[in-house]
């Protein structure tokens, strides 16, 4: 069954409360416009616009109650855009996600009828509680052969700003129980907070050095629904820092999505975790598809291309991107100068991932056409390119999957209300970090088409993925019989 | 419509005659110095699919004109071309792209010999 959720900027959320939210405590309405963001299983609706009322758009009289033309000129507009209109209004007095009244429900089952036949979209009803800011949203489709629409509550509404905030459907989405084994994680952040964690739907995107150590936090700290995807196998090359992996994944050349599943299963403390691994690329149509099924993403990659990928979902989807990357930079004669790790979350508002300099868009379509993997291409770049870099130590890997996991939590538990503390980068040398406003550049294409949904052009392409070795090669078997030997000396 | 189609769209308003050869656009342009100046020279992009938003890295240049630094490789518009890696230093997606890209092929065909 599809899954539905609304998702909105936090500046469409402010224009909302500001008009909703009456000084005189009376409910008021608005229409909005939205597009759709389609999952492998969640279909959300994006607010892309409001459409404030003019003065005799409507009548303010406890409740609120519109005039006709202004429903009119509201569902020309959606379907001018190829949108979808949405119906909200408040509840004053309320608090958390709220239900529909009987007249409410009358007037939204009404304006159904014409946003479909005028947009081609279900009507979106939305619901905004005074006392706390919570949101309520649900979705009038037509089923089967009925004639009129019927109303299927989502399962949330996510606000991205400078933090996360979601409304959760407690109905859909119930509070988890608490283990007796959460009981210092939730003595830091409180019930309420610890609920809100439990229940987001998290991606990691990249089970390496990096992700690794996330994957593992995420579950100790008692999220229910994780999802890690991964495509890549274990080499013996990755055993100097790849936690969770052993000689023999290496020699048996384990999916890392494999050894992530290992190490969830041991670090979980939910009580019913929802816990899955894919060998899956974000840069397929499948891995775009199931991405857009979460709220919230891990980026644990170092590849241009998957990295574009997770920022087109950023600003046109609007799940926010937790992207972390690490730079070592070596001496000449041999020897380290230093190492660096950055953090940022994409956002609408904050900075993408281009901006923020995590990748280069010219070197998409490199990784993407597969010259990146030509050893033959990379051999004409300077040694000291970034896309030539390799090297990579457990310990800064382990710095830097600590870096993000702050950076998340500033992100989602928004400690002393302060959020996202934009492009923070750390220097090991100096043990300094460094902090600037995450802001993209003038003329940024991202920023610029934020929550354009389905309508964006399509970053995914076929999986280029090397051919991999197969696990009966002669340097396979070899080692197989080393490791039984040594195995065989342990035990006499 | 696809990457192509955007390619060939804005660098058509921009007064260019561009003609489309399957996943690749061709059009003539002239370099300002080098190998290319005065006459128009045939060059050749492969715009991806999302093509503003990710530009082209190959710049397909006829046979007789090499590039700096070398690594031509061959081209699917055939042998009276070679294709050179030149990604673009500083791109941006937008409606203006079609400029950048032609202003980044201009000063590789400056440097063309």
């Amino acid at each position: 069954m599809t899954e539905r959720s609304v998702a909105m900027t936090s500046q469409i959320a402010d224009t909302l409360h500001a008009q909703l939210l009456r000084d005189d405590g009376q409910e008021d309405l608005t229409f909005a416009i939205w597009r759709p963001s389609s999952g492998r299983h969640r279909r959300s609706a994006i607010l892309a616009e409001v459409l404030l009322p003019e003065i005799s758009d409507r009548q303010v009289h406890g409740n609120a109650s519109f005039n006709p033309e202004y429903l009119l000129r509201a569902a020309k507009a959606a379907a001018a855009v190829g949108g979808g209109l949405a119906f909200l209004h408040s509840h004053p007095g309320g608090s958390g996600w709220q239900a529909m009244s009987e007249p409410d429900r009358q007037a939204e089952q009404r304006v159904s009828r014409l946003a479909m036949a005028t947009t081609g979209h279900p009507l979106v009803g939305m619901t905004l509680a005074g006392r706390d800011s919570s949101w309520s949203a649900r979705v009038w489709d037509r089923s089967g052969s009925t004639r009129t629409a019927e109303a299927s509550d989502c399962n949330s509404v996510r606000v991205v700003g400078s933090h996360l905030g979601v409304t959760f459907n407690p109905r859909l989405s119930p509070t988890p129980e608490n283990e007796p084994t959460l009981t210092r994680t939730v003595s830091a952040w409180g019930d309420r907070t610890q609920a809100n964690i439990a229940r987001l739907r998290v991606l990691v995107v990249g089970a390496g050095s990096v992700g690794m150590p996330i994957i593992e936090a995420l579950a100790h700290t008692g999220i229910v629904q994780i999802t890690v995807i991964d495509p890549d196998r274990v080499e013996l090359l990755n055993l100097d820092r790849l936690y969770g992996a052993t000689r023999l994944d290496a020699i048996l050349q384990r999916p890392k999505h494999r050894i992530a599943r290992r190490v969830l299963r041991r670090a979980a403390t939910a009580s019913t975790p929802q816990h899955r691994t894919l060998d899956l690329s974000v840069c397929t149509t499948n891995g775009l598809d199931l991405a857009l099924d979460h709220d919230i993403i891990f980026c644990c990659v170092d590849r241009p291309w998957p990295r574009h990928v997770l920022n087109v979902i950023a600003y046109h989807d609007l799940i926010p991107v937790v992207d972390g990357g690490v730079a070592i930079k070596t001496m000449p004669g041999g020897g380290l100068r230093n190492a660096y790790w950055q953090t940022t979350v994409a956002r609408p508002a904050g900075a993408c991932l281009a901006c923020a300099g995590q990748y280069t868009l010219s070197d998409v379509q490199l990784d993407r056409d597969g010259s990146l993997q030509a050893g033959s291409y990379l051999e004409t770049l300077p040694r000291d390119h970034p896309l030539r870099a390799r090297q990579n130590v457990a310990a800064v890997s382990f710095a830097a999957a600590g870096a993000q996991l702050g950076h998340f939590l500033s992100f989602v538990v928004n400690p002393s209300g302060l959020g996202d503390p934009g492009i923070v980068r750390h220097d090991l040398a100096r043990h300094s970090s460094d902090r600037t406003a995450g802001q993209c550049r003038d003329g940024c294409a991202f920023a610029a088409s934020v929550g354009l949904g389905d309508g964006r052009l399509d970053p995914t392409g076929p999986d280029h993925a090397p051919a991999r070795a197969s696990i009966w090669s002669t340097h396979t078997v070899a080692a197989l019989i080393r490791l039984a030997r040594r195995r065989a000396r342990m035990r006499a | 419509m696809d990457g192509v189609d955007r390619f060939v769209e804005q660098l058509s308003r921009l007064g260019f005659e561009v003609e489309r050869r399957d996943q690749l656009a061709v059009v003539h342009l002239a370099g300002p110095s080098g190998g290319g100046a005065g006459e128009a020279v045939a060059l050749g992009a492969d715009p991806p699919n999302d093509y503003p938003s990710v530009p082209p890295h190959w710049l397909h240049l006829p046979a007789g004109l090499s590039l700096p630094e070398g690594n031509p490789r061959s081209s699917e518009l055939g042998s009276e071309f070679r294709k050179w890696s030149r990604p673009h230093p500083s791109w941006v997606g937008d409606e203006r792209s079609g400029q950048r890209w032609l202003a980044h092929a201009r000063s590789l065909l400056a440097e063309a010999a």
